[in-house]
């Protein structure tokens, strides 16, 4: 009876070496064969995705914790056999994480992600406004609630439509962050803009006089020429137009055709103009014109319509017909193109069907001149050439535009794909939590030690050798 | 679209704005005659109390009697140099001791606030013509009515550092209205500085 003990003992000893030597040559949960860890290599992008598991190593199915990341990223760095680590996921991890796991997914583990990790992506561009601004663009699933915040507090809230929204900021503190569901996406804004002078051109009257008017009243600097008689104008005599002084120029209506070719080479350069009903109608200006000009309508030819207070939809309108193909129309009024726009190389045009606004400034409701002076310089601002000249918060911006202060980044998912690849099922067979190594296991050896012990020791007790 | 200048005249409910019937078409006349900007051939009469004098940025007012807005007129004026428009005040009496100068510049001030004097170095002086020595000076100034002094100077209300009111003692009320044929027998064109009120109004 005891020898059988004893030999029972022995066998248990060597049945624990002979685990340990098969998890040392490589067995495991997937077992030797590579293949069995297969499934979790399909990641695409510009990690090493389709490389195949290291023979002998384990895969790992884990949930990375929101706290103590760095403590789970040290532990799968130092397992030497990680053939395969796959992350089921709740949200995006951050910029140290996510790189992270890019480094251990090169260091020739193949590691795989899946989970409900929202979509959602942020920009923050200054405006083209001198009175600043910044505009904070959101994409989030059409009908999400995002909430836009800064350093300070929440800016405001939009509801998602058509994949997204913006809202406009009279200044940022630090970095601006989108919170939608359990996904956050931050960014730090650009940096100002360098705004140069708008050159208004147009026929000596009260639409020249208004739009320059408003401009400058918004803050742009303007300079006007308007003929005023036979070889007589306001303003300089020559056009001088180059991007390294010029915004954008406003070419009103036929006056401005004697310099069509000095404006397009302005344009093509990278300037913006735009293009009144009446300029557009000249043939100097049709490689630049987002469509032909039609015939104008005039809805305020009624008693009632003359005497009510003028609006933009009441406004003279030259509707922009056989639009371009490159072309696209910003605003219609009753079914016609009212204003459209282009790009003509590197400058952009917009082409205006409105005629006379200024009588929506004099003769409108008591908001109408703050109305036209924000659409205009909107309008300007949307051509104008202004490149980007510092940066205007602290936060600086990395790479992908994601603030370099541990936040999830400018795209978080985008981000996470392009570091690990699309998401991917849970990879067959695979088991959670940390695989057991009997190889590298001391609880395994002081076993094996414990059973020869009491195998010894029996044996000494009955005079055996 | 071509749109025209239209000359304006304001019609309020006290005193005589009819007082100088003739002005409108001399102003016209030369405005056409000196510039390429389109104008109408005909001015129109617009009660200062409607709104339907913000469709005309430049407006002339005018009178010999004691004037006294009614409240709407008050607002309407604010709400017109407010937007953009330029109302020119003449005092038909050429006397700053008068009835219409002290109760125009009142009401003025009431609606808009004071008047400053505007220095003969201003641009309106360059709009078109030239006019080294500030408003040029009428032939009514001296003429034994009124003060009988060479006014030196208009007086204005800027707004964004463009004029939205601008006054004058000169009487040039009296000094244009005549009929435009007869600028044939002039030596000097009387009403060129018409012609810098109304660029001046069109380009700044």
């Amino acid at each position: 009876m005891r020898s059988r003990v004893e030999w029972l003992l022995r066998l248990a000893a060597l049945g624990l070496l002979a685990w340990a030597l098969v998890g040392a040559l490589g067995g495991g949960r997937c077992g030797l064969r590579t293949a069995d860890c297969g499934p979790t290599a399909h990641a695409v992008g510009p990690q090493p995705a389709a490389r195949s598991p290291q023979p002998g190593a384990s895969p790992l199915v884990a949930t990375l914790d929101t706290v103590g990341t760095s403590r789970q990223l040290e532990q799968w760095t130092r397992r030497a056999n990680l053939a395969a680590l796959h992350l089921e996921l709740a949200r995006a991890p951050d910029a140290l994480a996510r790189d992270w796991l890019r480094a251990i997914g090169r260091a020739g583990s193949v590691v795989t992600w899946s989970g409900d990790v929202p979509v959602l992506a942020i920009s923050a561009d200054a405006v083209a406004d001198p009175r600043g601004g910044v505009r904070v663009s959101v994409a989030a699933p059409s009908g999400a609630s995002v909430v836009v915040a800064d350093g300070v507090g929440t800016i405001d809230s939009l509801q998602a439509a058509r994949g997204g929204g913006a809202v406009r900021a009279a200044t940022l503190v630090g970095g601006v962050t989108a919170r939608a569901g359990n996904g956050a996406a931050s960014a730090a804004p650009a940096g100002a803009r360098t705004l140069r002078e708008v050159v208004v051109l147009g026929r000596a009257g009260w639409e020249a006089k208004f739009v320059a008017a408003a401009l400058e009243e918004q803050g742009w600097r303007v300079a006007v020429r308007m003929p005023i008689a036979p070889g007589l104008a306001t303003g300089a005599r020559a056009l001088t137009l180059d991007t390294a002084r010029v915004s954008a120029v406003v070419a009103l209506d036929s006056t401005a055709a004697r310099d069509a070719a000095t404006i397009a080479r302005f344009v093509r350069s990278g300037g913006g103009v735009l293009l009144g009903a009446e300029a557009a109608r000249v043939p100097a200006f049709a490689s630049l014109a987002a469509g032909r000009t039609g015939a104008t309508t005039n809805p305020a030819t009624t008693y009632a319509a003359a005497i009510a207070p003028v609006t933009r939809q009441t406004l003279a309108l030259a509707p922009i017909v056989a639009l371009r193909p490159d072309a696209i129309a910003l605003e219609r009024r009753e079914g016609a193109v009212a204003l459209a726009a282009r790009r003509v190389e590197a400058g952009r045009v917009v082409q205006l069907g409105y005629e006379e606004t200024w009588r929506w400034r004099m003769a409108g409701a008591d908001e109408a001149p703050d109305a036209h002076r924000r659409w205009w310089s909107e309008l300007v601002a949307a051509v104008a050439y202004a490149p980007v000249a510092a940066d205007i918060t602290p936060g600086r911006a990395g790479a992908d535009g994601a603030m370099e202060d541990g936040t999830d980044g400018a795209a978080p998912r985008a981000a996470l794909v392009a570091a690990l690849g699309e998401p991917s099922p849970v990879p067959v067979g695979a088991g959670e939590g940390d695989a057991f190594d009997p190889s590298r296991s001391l609880l395994v050896y002081l076993a094996v030690a414990l059973l020869l012990l009491a195998e010894w020791a029996s044996r000494r007790f009955r005079g055996a050798k | 679209m071509v749109s025209e200048f239209v000359f304006a005249t304001v019609q309020y409910e006290s005193g005589d704005w009819d007082s100088a019937p003739l002005v409108p078409a001399n102003v016209i006349d030369a405005v056409a005659r000196y510039t390429s900007i389109p104008v109408a051939p005909q001015g129109v009469v617009v009660p200062l109390g409607s709104e339907a004098l913000l469709r005309y940025p430049f407006a002339w007012l005018t009178g010999h009697l004691p004037v006294r807005f009614t409240d709407a007129e008050r607002r309407m004026l604010a709400r017109y140099v407010e937007r953009g428009g330029m109302l020119v005040v003449d005092d038909h009496n050429h006397d700053i001791d008068g009835e219409f100068h002290k109760s125009a510049t009142e009401e003025l001030r009431r609606a808009l606030g004071p008047l400053v004097e505007l220095p003969n170095t201003h641009e309106l002086y360059r709009a078109f013509f030239t006019f080294d020595d500030g408003p040029p000076t009428t032939a009514h100034e001296m003429n034994g009515w009124g003060d009988n002094l060479v006014h030196p100077h208009l007086t204005a209300h800027l707004r964004n550092g463009r004029i939205g009111v601008l006054y004058s003692n000169k009487d040039y009320s009296s000094e244009w209205s005549y009929h435009p044929d007869n600028k044939r027998f002039l030596a000097v064109d009387n009403t060129r500085f018409a012609v810098n009120l109304v660029v001046y109004a069109l380009t700044r």
